[in-house]
């Protein structure tokens, strides 16, 4: 994986296949901390203690559980990599929250990338799950959810091309305006 | 600047579209079906999806269907698509690029004809 938007596609899509119906997303960044915080938070089926303990060893996942396999500790290592951390947590029945914490400025941080097209991706890959992408920087930030955007949609599936191309569109340029036109 | 104000006018622009549109089933559907797990996601099939939708929509093929699988069991090959024609049969396409996907919809889906320098046997030889 060479960018942390293709971590995001891979991780919320476990969440899918965890049967949740809420995913949402936030990317928060501090130049003054030097902090960046990634945060996927599902209402899937959750996992034991134990399977929590297991799905970040490679060796142990991807020979018992095929479901979970190369993606935590691919999102892990990136983590890690970048002189931060990473945490699962899941209650059985309830949710899982991952979360990745990486050094801003860190020579060895994966760049964002191309968001959009993750979320593009996710919304037209999956039209009856909610999606929520929260992005702060420095204080500013923007938020978008397929909620409101079905509201306004009144019957129009979130699959429609039109749609898909709007999102993609709309964070892009969100995230153009959050980060000064560079990429994160 | 975008506004959610848009959707609304997306809303009502489709809505006198719709009842137009002529409603396929499923069966007589082409589905194009590509690899999304993390080696699918590691080897670039994001782009490669958003070619296939892209591609599909510009044309207005409403007969062709563009959906998500997991891991196909052949990482190695990745970015990887099946496409399944309405007859039942089958052409796996490997290896794949943004281009690729691109001409794939032109020559197999539009035309009808395999572009076998993609397909798994070809890369299998």
């Amino acid at each position: 994986m060479r960018e942390l938007s293709l971590h995001i596609l891979d991780i919320a899509q476990n969440s899918v296949t965890a049967g949740a119906k809420n995913i949402s997303i936030l990317v928060d960044s501090d130049t003054k901390t030097d902090w960046i915080t990634i945060e996927i938070t599902d209402d899937g089926k959750g996992m034991s203690e134990e399977l929590v303990k297991k799905v970040t060893d490679p060796f142990v996942t991807s020979r018992t559980t095929r479901k979970v396999g190369l993606g935590i500790p691919l999102f892990k290592h990136a983590a890690e990599a970048a002189g931060g951390d990473f945490e699962i947590r899941s209650v059985l029945g309830e949710g899982t929250t991952v979360t990745a914490r990486l050094r801003l400025r860190h020579i060895d941080r994966q760049p964002m990338g191309k968001l959009e097209e993750t979320m593009a991706i996710l919304i037209g890959g999956s039209p009856g799950v909610d999606f929520s992408l929260q992005m702060r920087h420095d204080g500013r930030g923007f938020e978008i959810d397929t909620r409101s955007m079905r509201e306004l949609l009144g019957g129009v599936p979130l699959n429609t091309p039109e749609v898909l191309t709007w999102t993609r569109e709309y964070i892009r340029e969100k995230m153009n305006d959050l980060y000064g036109g560079a990429d994160i | 600047m975008k506004s959610l104000a848009e959707l609304a006018a997306i809303r009502d622009k489709m809505a006198q579209t719709m009842n137009l549109r002529e409603e396929n089933r499923d069966t007589d559907k082409i589905k194009i079906v590509v690899g999304m797990a993390t080696c699918g996601i590691a080897a670039g099939a994001r782009p490669v999806m958003n070619a296939f939708v892209d591609e599909v929509n510009k044309r207005q093929l409403k007969h062709v269907m563009v959906s998500q699988v997991g891991c196909i069991g052949m990482c190695r090959l990745e970015p990887m698509a099946e496409v399944f024609m309405p007859d039942g049969s089958k052409t796996t396409y490997v290896k794949l690029t943004d281009e690729k996907a691109r001409r794939i919809v032109n020559e197999h889906i539009v035309n009808g004809k395999i572009v076998y320098e993609y397909t798994i046997g070809a890369a299998e030889k």
